[in-house]
């Protein structure tokens, strides 16, 4: 039985004799059931598909990009009151490099989430996204507070501002995403899961806006805000490698596999049972899948994190990391069908990860 | 008397610390300003990626927010905090 729209399609074959069929009506209804079917496969081929003039007769690009961003950018000023300041943004920027890359961060996020997920902003509402920055004096930190994401500018040390990295930007808001979707618990395997999936939705905003393919990615995770050229905050193609032997911070204790899975109390002291650490091996079996399949990892992979992520009955509140594989490959057959190298990569990247 | 304060958390979901010697006076107000507090502290829920602290004095193991100190103390956290290893 159907769960939810995108499943109740009318078949590709019959899609397929639509748009071939004269009427214009009819062939323009097929193509908007054939898109609605591709575009959690690929826009670029289901495009290169049909013909410029059923396209054109669509108006598919005009209608499509009706929605529009709304981003608001604040300055805290050094204290910690949210949001603190609103600050405006002049015709070729904000003068604020920190207010600008924040928010170019969030509209390429916005750009990932609307483009290729038809997901409107945070909420799938058009929900305001807020963000801060210049938080606290020195603060190394960036985070979700439950209605905007907040970034100190760091002790210009050991980290530098938080606004440094776009696949910082994207991960927090992902955090609020996720509020408004499987709301994972943050806490053990769920916490971890919660940690992974902006992890997962940053790296590929960041890959988006460099036009980045699987194998042109660094798989890096705050690459410039910890200060250092051979330091990362994590690495999702080799978990427990963004940092060695770092003066203050030590390594990086992320695993890769099931096998080196660290056990800790879900305490504060205990990062809520590694939600931090843990994430390396959903990270992993993510970067395994999108390396197999090739190209950009949006497009393929990509569709099929984001609809696990926001299918609450696969992926309840409290789901672990089997409940995540299982949820990945049932939808990954949804999107892309049995056989396919994308739920074959799937299936390879959880393997590599070690999770039964 | 040896205080010391432990950071966890945070986007990095890092576990610092710092320790300093403070007056037996000062430790004493240490405690008495903040553990009042520190039994109802709790995690604000949808945060994510937040820091947590909590502060060693001697046996008592105290948890706060550093934006709710009172500005008294504010300079003893702020120097741990700016000492964190």
């Amino acid at each position: 039985m159907c769960r939810a729209s995108i499943h109740c399609i009318i078949p590709p074959y019959m899609v397929d004799k639509l748009v071939e069929s004269g009427s214009k009506t009819i062939s323009a209804r097929g193509v908007e059931n054939k898109f609605r079917s591709y575009r959690f496969r690929s826009d670029r081929i289901f495009f290169s598909a049909v013909s410029d003039s059923v396209r054109a007769s669509l108006g598919f690009r005009r209608k499509a990009r009706t929605a529009k961003p709304v981003l608001e950018v604040y300055t805290a000023g050094n204290k910690t009151s949210l949001p603190g300041r609103l600050l405006k943004r002049g015709r070729s920027g904000y003068t604020d490099k920190d207010a600008e890359r924040v928010y170019q961060g969030g509209l390429h996020t916005w750009n990932l989430y609307y483009d290729m997920f038809g997901r409107n902003s945070i909420d799938g509402n058009g929900m305001a996204i807020i963000q801060s920055i210049h938080y606290g004096v020195k603060y190394q930190n960036a985070f979700w507070n439950g209605r905007q994401m907040v970034y100190g500018d760091g002790d210009g040390t050991i980290f530098g501002s938080f606004t440094s990295d776009v696949d910082i930007i994207a991960h927090e808001l992902t955090h609020g995403v996720m509020q408004y979707s499987s709301n994972l618990d943050y806490q053990n395997q769920s916490g971890a899961l919660n940690e992974s999936f902006s992890d997962v939705f940053g790296i590929m905003v960041k890959q988006r806006m460099l036009n980045q393919d699987v194998k042109a990615s660094d798989w890096l995770i705050g690459a410039n805000v910890l200060i250092g050229d051979e330091y990362a905050i994590r690495s999702m193609k080799e978990p427990g490698s963004a940092y060695r032997n770092h003066p203050v911070l030590g390594s990086d204790p992320q695993p890769a596999t099931m096998a080196e899975y660290k056990e800790l109390p879900n305490t504060p002291e205990g990062d809520w049972g590694g939600v931090h650490i843990n994430s390396g091996i959903p990270n992993f079996a993510f970067y395994v899948a999108a390396f197999n399949r090739g190209g950009y990892a949006w497009n393929t992979i990509g569709r099929i994190w984001y609809t696990a992520m926001t299918d609450t009955a696969r992926m309840p509140h409290d789901a672990t990391f089997t409940m995540a594989k299982e949820a990945t490959l049932y939808h990954a057959r949804q999107l892309f069908g049995e056989g396919s190298l994308e739920l074959n990569a799937v299936s390879q990247g959880w393997k590599e990860a070690g999770v039964e | 008397m040896k205080i010391k304060l432990i950071q966890t958390g945070g986007f990095a979901g890092l576990t610092r610390s710092a320790e300093i010697e403070v007056q037996e006076e000062e430790a004493e107000k240490l405690i008495q300003r903040l553990a009042p507090a520190a039994a109802s502290h709790q995690p604000s829920p949808n945060v994510r990626d937040a820091f947590h602290h909590v502060l060693m004095v001697g046996d008592r193991r105290i948890p706060f927010s550093p934006e709710e100190v009172p500005e008294e103390l504010r300079s003893t956290i702020q120097h741990l905090i700016a000492n964190l290893s």
